[in-house]
């Protein structure tokens, strides 16, 4: 795999999300046993996201499906670590570190780094 | 013809049993969605088919080592091999809280698409879970 150009503070980034009912999810702290909270490089469109975290979905984009965005330097500024992780059939993620417990104050600090999410909402799927 | 994987309830869906090994990652998100688990002499592909609210479809069938290669160069041969393979398909649903806690296994039928088995077995296993009222109240 090609080496990959070092992540900036300016560099998009995106974390796929969807609505559970009428609540909308994104992960902000991590699973026992995870490494960390998983995203993609760059401002990616919701079917781009879907295609890439659920690619044997690729095509198909349903009600609930979410995007938001923020930017490397943004999450750096907040305490994380933003690394990237290529894999063979998704060069593009990244996984958000932190060095610490992260609790729900930390978790409410990683949702705050994030724009207004994007949502496809029941009907426009 | 390779064996089903084996798959025990409350197991994570890419190591679905406890002597099971992740060979490779394709795809991780949060958690490994996509790659090679070896159970046993078999390699099997594990991949997340899709996720309705909390609960994931997930699916296995054995690979040849040899076929890994191509898996890991072609995309497109990764998320076709399911529609491809003559193997046993395995499928099963699970969330984060309780792991696997349904699958079911099916062979091709003769002049029978996956699909048209994949949504037997899904509509089959669905239905038990409505009756046995698992999914009440999660979004679907």
């Amino acid at each position: 795999m090609a080496r990959l150009p070092d992540l900036v503070a300016h560099d998009g980034v995106t974390q796929y999300g969807r609505a559970q009912g009428r609540v909308l999810k994104f992960r902000c702290i991590p699973r026992e046993a995870e490494a960390g909270i998983s995203l993609i490089y760059g401002r990616v469109a919701i079917a781009d996201a879907v295609a890439l975290v659920l690619p044997f979905r690729a095509g198909v984009v349903r009600a609930g499906d979410a995007v938001r965005y923020s930017r490397v330097g943004r999450l750096r500024r907040a305490g994380f670590s933003v690394h990237r992780r290529p894999l063979p059939h998704f060069a593009d993620h990244l996984e958000v570190e932190f060095d610490g417990l992260w609790d729900d104050e930390v978790c409410a600090r990683f949702d705050g780094c994030f724009e207004r999410p994007h949502v496809v909402e029941v009907g426009h799927a | 013809m390779p064996d089903q994987i084996k798959l025990q309830h409350g197991a994570t869906p890419w190591t679905p049993t406890r002597d099971a090994e992740v060979l490779e990652t394709f795809v991780h998100y949060d958690f490994p969605r996509v790659g090679i688990v070896r159970q046993g002499d078999e390699s099997y592909v594990f991949a997340c088919l899709d996720e309705y609210g909390t609960v994931g479809l997930w699916g296995y069938a054995a690979v040849a080592r040899d076929e890994v290669v191509t898996l890991r160069d072609s995309r497109d041969k990764l998320v076709g091999y399911f529609a491809a393979t003559q193997n046993p398909i395995t499928l099963a649903l699970a969330d984060a809280d309780r792991g696997i806690f349904h699958s079911a296994s099916f062979v091709r039928r003769a002049g029978g698409s996956f699909l048209d088995a994949a949504v037997d077995s899904i509509l089959a296993a669905l239905e038990e879970l409505r009756k046995r009222q698992e999914l009440s109240g999660a979004p679907g």
